[in-house]
C-alpha cells in the first residue's frame, strides 16, 4: 500500500515536472519569438547595412553580404565629424552632470540648512525642472544664443545638456542615497571627514551602482537627444540624431547607406544600454518608487 | 537626526554650520540659468505682440491676447484640435505601453535559461535614437513601394494601407509604444521581481488560477511601479519631437501635430514670438498639472497601503 | 544673494567668451540640398584651395526648409549662423527692404574695370538678375542657377500605351494622359506632396496661376475662395489620388526623382533643374525622357514657375568682403568651366545663370537645354495671374508673411488630399488665414 502510494506520488510528481518543463519550453519559445519580432526592424537595419544599394531596394533577408556600404559610409566626412560631436557631448555632459550632481544630491540628502525643510524644497525644485520640455524655452534660447554667438557651438549645446540632465542625475542619485543610513555620515563627520571626504569614502562606494546607472542613463539620453541639437546646430557641430534626420533628404533614398550609418549611430547607445540594463532596472525602479 | 542636532554644539567644527549649501549651489545655478530663467523669459515673451519677420512693426505689449488668440481667436481652430490630438496620442501611448509592458513583463518574469537574451532584444528600441527608428520604420517597413509591410500584405492578398498618409496619429502612437514599452517593461519587471515569493506561493496553494493571481494579487502590488512608469513616460513623451518630424512632419495638414511640434512650427515658420511663447507656457502648465495629478494618486495609494 | 549674482555674471561671461577664440577667417555657408547645390558643394570642395583665397569656408548642405528657417532666424535676430545667405527671388525681393540682405551694388561698383570685364554682369540671365533686384536698382544677390518648371515624361511608356504628349499641354490633357498611363499598369504621374511653400507650394502655386487663381485682388482682399482656386486644388487631388504613386504624401522632389528614375512613372511635373539626374550616365532612363512645356489651363494664365538660387551677404557678418569674393568666384564664368572640368557631361553645371553657358557645345547638346530655355523665355514674374495682382512672384508672393501663409496652405491642401478635411474647409481655412495676414501685416488699408 505505502509503496504503491509512493510510486503513484512519484509518478504524479514526474508528470507535474514534465508538464512544467513543457510549459517552460512553451514560454521560452513564445518569449524568443516575441523578442525577435520586436527587435526585427533594428535587426533588419543591421543586415541591410551589409547589402549593396541594389540589393537593399527590395525586402530580403538572405543575400551575399558586403562591406562596401560601410566603407562608403565611413568615407563620408559628415558621419565621422558628427560621431565625434556626439562623443564630445556625451562624455562632457556626463562628466559635468556627475561633478555637479553628486554633491548636490548629497547635500539634499544629508546637508544641514537653517530651515529643516530646505532639503525637501530643493529636492522638489529639481524634480519640477525635469518637467520642462526643452521646446518651451526655444524662443528665448534663440534670441539669447543668436545675440551672444553661442548659436551653433558645441559649448552652447553642452551647457543646455548639462542643465537639462542634472535634475535626472540628482533625482536618481538622491533616491539611492536614501538607503545610506544617516549614522554612517555622522560617524564620518565625527571622525573628522570633510564633506568631500564623506562623498569620496562613504557615498561613492555605497551608492556607486546608483551613480553608475545615472551616468549611463544620461549618456544614453544625451546620445539620443534630438530637439536641442536640431534647433541649435549646423552641420559642423550637429550630433548624430540630427545627421540621421537629415540623411534621407541629403542623400536621396539610399536604403543601404542609410542602414549602415544608422547602425553606426545606434550601436554605441545600444551596447551601453545592454551592458548596464541590470543596473538600469534597479536604478529606475528605485528612483521611481522611492523618489 | 534630531539627536545629533542636539549633540552638535559640543563639536568645535559646528561653527561653520551652514556651508552645505555651497555644495548644491553650482548645480542650482546651472539648472536655473539653463531652464528656469529662459522659462521666465518665455512667460514674459508670451505677453508681447512680436513678429520677427516684420521689424518695422515693432514689439508691443499685448496683455494676454496671444492666449486669447488660441482660446477663442482664429488660432482656436488649430489649438483645440492639436490639444486634443496631444492628449489622445499621450493617452493611447501610455495605455499601450502600460498594458503591453505589463504582459511582456509577465512573460519575461520566468526563471528560464536565456530569458535575459530576450529581455535584451526587447530593450533594444528604447536605446535607439528616435530619428533613426522613425526613418528605419518609414523606409524599410512602412514604405508603400519597397517596404516589408506592403510585401507582407501583398503575399497575404491584402490591400496595404498607406498609414502615414491616412492614420498619422495611429502610426505615431504605434511607434511611440514600440520605442517606450521597453522603458515601462524595465520598471514593471523590477516591480514583479520585488514581489515576495511567499505571497505568490500561498496564493497558489489556495488554488488561485493564473488569471486571479495576476489580476488580483500581482497587479495591485505593482500598481505603484506602474504609476511611476506612467508619470515618467508622460514627462519624456511630451518632449518627443524627432520621431514626428521624420515620419509625418506633423501632417497631413496638422493632423499629427503635438503641442511640442506646434511650438516648433510657430517658431520656425511663422516667427511669431509671442504666440510661440504662449503655447509654450500653456504646454508647461498642462504637463505640470497632469504630473501633479498622477503624483497625488501615487501618494494617496501609498498612504492607503501604509 | 550678491554672491549668487556674481556667480551668474561670471558664468554668463564665460559663456560669451568661448566662441570668440578663432584666429583665421572661416566663412559659414549653407547650401540648400538640391542636385546643383550638391554639385556646387563638391566643386568648391575640390577646387577651393587652388583658387588661392586667404580665408576658409565651412559649408553645410541641409534641407531647403531647414536652411530657410535658419537663415530667416539669422536675418530677423541679427545672428550670423551663416555669413552668406543662399536665397531665392522670394527673399531677394522682400528681404532687402528690412535690411536682411546686404546691398551688393556698392561692392560691384567698387570693382576695377578689369574685374568687371572678367565677371561680365551683362552675361547673367536678365530674368534671374531682375528677380533678385528691386526697382531702384539695388542688387541683393547674385544668381547661381535658375530654373522654371516643365513636364518630363517617359517616352518608352508613352509609346507602349500608345499616347502622345502635346508640345504645350493643358492640365486637362495631362490628366487624361496620366489616367491612360495608370490604366496601363504604371504610375501615371508624380508631383510633390510634402508640406512647405517651397515644396508642394511650388508646383501648386504655378498651377494656380495656370488656372487663373490668385492670392489677393488689388485691394488686398484674399481671393482663395474662388472657383479658379477650387478647380486647381481639385485637379491636384485628382491627379495624385487617381494617377499618383502608392505613397500619397511625403514626397518631396527627392522622392519624386527617385520614383521617376525607377522607370515606371509616366509623367513628372517639376523644376527644369532636376533633369540632370535623368540624363546622367548611370540613369536607368537616360535618353528615354521627353520634355514638354508647363501645362496651361485658362487663357492668359502663366504656366511655369521662376526660381533661382542666389548668393547674398548676411549684413551682420564680420567678413563681408570675403563673402563677396566667394560669391563672385562661385557665380563667375571660371566656375562654370570648373564644373565642366569636374563633370564633363555638364550634369553639375549650373543652368540658366549665364548666357555664355549655353554657347558651350556640351551644354547645347543636352536633351533638356532647349526645353529649359523655352520654358524660361515667356516668364514674367511681375504679372503672375490672369488678373492684376498687388504682389509679384510666380509660385510665391513677395511678402515676408508668405512663408507662414503658404506653408499652412500646403498643410491644408495635403489634409484635403488625404480626405482629412473637405475642400470647403481647406478653402475656408486658407481664406481666413490670408485675410488675417493682409490685415495684420498692414497691407490692407
Amino acid at each position: 500500500m505505502t509503496s504503491g502510494n509512493t510510486q503513484a506520488f512519484k509518478e504524479a510528481q514526474k508528470a507535474l515536472r514534465r508538464r512544467r518543463a513543457a510549459k517552460n519550453v512553451g514560454i521560452g519559445v513564445a518569449a524568443y519569438a516575441f523578442g525577435i519580432l520586436y527587435f526585427f526592424p533594428i535587426l533588419y537595419m543591421f543586415l541591410t547595412g551589409f547589402k549593396t544599394e541594389i540589393q537593399a531596394v527590395h525586402p530580403r533577408i538572405f543575400f551575399t553580404p558586403t562591406l562596401d556600404t560601410f566603407k562608403k559610409v565611413f568615407a563620408d566626412r559628415g558621419l565621422s565629424l558628427n560621431l565625434s560631436n556626439s562623443a564630445f557631448q556625451v562624455t562632457m555632459s556626463t562628466l559635468l552632470c556627475m561633478l555637479l550632481g553628486v554633491p548636490a544630491a548629497f547635500t539634499i540628502r544629508f546637508g544641514k540648512f537653517k530651515k529643516a525643510s530646505t532639503n525637501r524644497t530643493l529636492h522638489n525644485w529639481f524634480l519640477t525642472t525635469i518637467l520642462l520640455p526643452p521646446v518651451a524655452i526655444l524662443m528665448p534660447l534663440f534670441l539669447f544664443y543668436n545675440s551672444t554667438g553661442l548659436m551653433h557651438t558645441r559649448f552652447g549645446l553642452l551647457v543646455l545638456y548639462v542643465g537639462f540632465h542634472l535634475p535626472i542625475v540628482i533625482w536618481m542619485v538622491h533616491s539611492f542615497l536614501t538607503d545610506v543610513p544617516n549614522e554612517l555620515i555622522e560617524a564620518a563627520e565625527i571622525d573628522g571627514c570633510s564633506r568631500i571626504q564623506q562623498i569620496g569614502y562613504v557615498v561613492l562606494p555605497l551608492a556607486r551602482m546608483g551613480i553608475f546607472s545615472a551616468c549611463m542613463l544620461v549618456a544614453v539620453f544625451v546620445w539620443n537627444e534630438f530637439f536641442l541639437a536640431f534647433s541649435l546646430t549646423t552641420n559642423q557641430v550637429q550630433t548624430l540624431p540630427v545627421y540621421m534626420s537629415r540623411f534621407r533628404e541629403q542623400q536621396g533614398q539610399f536604403t543601404a547607406q542609410l542602414s549602415a550609418s544608422s547602425t553606426v549611430s545606434v550601436l554605441p547607445a545600444l551596447i551601453l544600454g545592454w551592458l548596464t540594463q541590470k543596473n538600469l532596472v534597479k536604478g529606475l525602479t528605485m528612483g521611481a518608487v522611492k523618489g | 537626526m534630531q539627536k545629533t542636532a542636539a549633540a552638535a554644539p559640543a563639536l568645535p567644527r559646528r561653527k561653520k554650520r551652514y556651508t552645505d549649501k555651497y555644495f548644491a549651489l553650482p548645480a542650482i545655478i546651472w539648472v536655473a540659468v539653463t531652464t528656469q530663467i529662459p522659462f521666465l523669459t518665455t512667460v514674459v515673451l508670451s505677453t508681447l505682440k512680436w513678429n520677427l519677420v516684420r521689424p518695422d512693426q515693432g514689439i508691443q505689449f499685448d496683455w494676454f491676447n496671444n492666449y486669447l488668440y488660441y482660446f477663442t481667436g482664429s488660432g482656436a481652430k488649430d489649438f483645440w484640435p492639436i490639444l486634443g490630438q496631444t492628449f489622445a496620442l499621450l493617452a493611447v501611448t501610455l495605455a499601450g505601453c502600460t498594458v503591453f509592458g505589463f504582459f511582456v513583463a509577465l512573460l519575461l518574469d520566468h526563471r528560464l535559461a536565456g530569458i535575459n537574451v530576450v529581455r535584451t532584444l526587447v530593450l533594444g528600441p528604447f536605446f535607439v535614437m528616435s530619428t533613426t527608428s522613425g526613418v528605419i520604420w518609414k523606409v524599410t517597413i512602412l514604405n508603400m513601394d519597397f517596404g516589408w509591410y506592403a510585401l507582407i500584405c501583398k503575399t497575404l492578398g491584402l490591400q496595404p494601407v498607406d498609414f502615414i498618409s491616412h492614420h498619422p496619429i495611429g502610426i505615431i502612437a504605434f511607434l511611440f509604444v514600440w520605442q517606450w514599452m521597453p522603458f515601462f517593461l524595465l520598471i514593471i519587471l523590477g516591480g514583479l521581481q520585488s514581489l515576495s515569493e511567499e505571497v505568490l506561493e500561498s496564493a497558489h496553494i489556495d488554488g488561485a488560477n493564473w488569471w486571479v493571481t495576476t489580476m488580483r494579487i500581482k497587479l495591485p502590488m505593482i500598481m505603484n511601479y506602474m504609476q511611476t512608469a506612467i508619470m515618467l513616460g508622460l514627462i519624456f513623451l511630451v518632449k518627443e519631437f524627432g520621431l514626428i518630424l521624420v515620419t509625418t512632419k506633423g501632417g497631413p495638414g496638422k493632423s499629427s501635430y503635438t503641442l511640442a511640434y506646434f511650438i516648433y512650427d510657430i517658431v520656425f515658420t511663422s516667427k511669431r514670438v509671442g504666440r510661440a511663447a504662449a503655447i509654450s507656457v500653456l504646454t508647461v502648465i498642462l504637463v505640470s498639472l497632469s504630473v501633479n495629478i498622477l503624483l497625488k494618486l501615487i501618494h494617496r495609494r501609498n498612504e492607503m497601503l501604509t | 544673494m550678491k554672491k549668487l549674482l556674481c556667480l551668474a555674471l561670471v558664468l554668463m561671461m564665460a559663456l560669451a567668451m568661448v566662441p570668440a577664440s578663432a584666429n583665421e577667417v572661416v566663412l559659414n555657408i549653407g547650401f540648400a540640398n538640391n542636385p546643383y547645390s550638391q554639385g556646387l558643394d563638391a566643386v568648391v570642395d575640390k577646387y577651393f584651395d587652388q583658387a588661392g583665397f586667404d580665408f576658409k569656408v565651412n559649408i553645410s548642405v541641409i534641407p531647403e526648409e531647414e536652411l530657410r528657417a535658419a537663415q530667416t532666424l539669422d536675418a530677423t535676430t541679427d545672428g550670423v549662423t551663416y555669413d552668406m545667405f543662399y536665397v531665392g527671388p522670394y527673399e531677394g525681393m522682400c528681404w532687402g527692404q528690412y535690411g536682411y540682405l546686404e546691398d551688393l551694388t556698392p561692392y560691384f561698383d567698387a570693382m576695377t574695370e578689369e574685374e568687371k570685364a572678367w565677371y561680365d554682369v551683362e552675361d547673367v540671365f536678365d530674368a534671374m538678375m531682375k528677380s533678385v533686384s528691386d526697382t531702384e536698382g539695388h542688387m541683393w544677390a547674385a544668381p547661381f542657377y535658375g530654373e522654371s518648371s516643365f513636364i518630363m515624361y517617359n517616352k518608352e511608356i508613352f509609346e507602349k500605351v500608345g499616347i502622345e504628349m502635346p508640345e504645350q499641354p493643358t492640365w486637362d490633357e495631362i490628366y487624361t494622359l496620366a489616367k491612360a498611363v495608370k490604366d496601363a499598369g504604371y504610375t501615371g504621374i508624380v508631383m510633390r506632396s510634402d508640406v512647405g511653400w517651397g515644396n508642394l507650394g511650388a508646383p501648386l502655386g504655378a498651377m494656380q496661376n495656370a488656372f487663373g487663381a490668385q492670392y489677393y485682388d488689388m485691394e488686398w482682399n484674399a481671393t482663395i475662395d474662388t472657383e479658379e482656386m477650387r478647380n486647381c486644388w481639385t485637379m491636384y487631388k485628382k491627379l495624385l489620388t487617381e494617377c499618383g504613386p502608392a505613397s500619397l504624401t511625403g514626397n518631396s522632389y527627392n522622392e519624386c526623382v527617385n520614383l521617376f528614375l525607377q522607370g515606371d512613372v509616366g509623367i513628372y511635373y517639376d523644376a527644369t533643374s532636376l533633369c540632370g539626374n535623368f540624363e546622367a550616365d548611370d540613369s536607368p532612363i537616360k535618353g528615354k525622357v521627353g520634355y514638354a512645356q508647363a501645362p496651361t489651363q485658362v487663357e492668359g494664365g502663366q504656366s511655369g514657375w521662376l526660381w533661382n538660387w542666389s548668393m547674398a551677404i548676411n549684413p551682420d557678418s564680420q567678413h563681408k568682403d570675403e563673402v563677396f569674393k566667394f560669391i563672385l568666384w562661385c557665380t563667375s564664368k571660371d566656375f562654370i568651366d570648373l564644373t565642366l572640368e569636374y563633370k564633363p557631361d555638364g550634369s553639375v553645371t549650373p543652368p540658366a545663370s549665364r548666357y555664355s553657358t549655353y554657347e558651350k557645345e556640351v551644354i547645347k547638346a543636352l536633351p533638356y537645354a532647349e526645353a529649359t530655355l523655352a520654358a524660361l523665355a515667356p516668364l514674367d514674374f511681375t504679372r503672375p495671374a490672369v488678373n492684376p495682382t498687388p504682389y509679384v512672384g510666380l509660385q510665391y508672393m513677395a511678402i515676408v508673411e508668405f512663408q507662414e501663409g503658404a506653408t499652412q496652405m500646403t498643410q491644408w491642401v495635403l489634409d484635403y488630399l488625404t480626405d482629412g478635411i473637405t475642400l470647403d474647409e481647406a478653402i475656408a481655412n486658407t481664406q481666413a488665414l490670408f485675410e488675417e495676414i493682409a490685415e495684420e501685416g498692414g497691407y490692407k488699408e
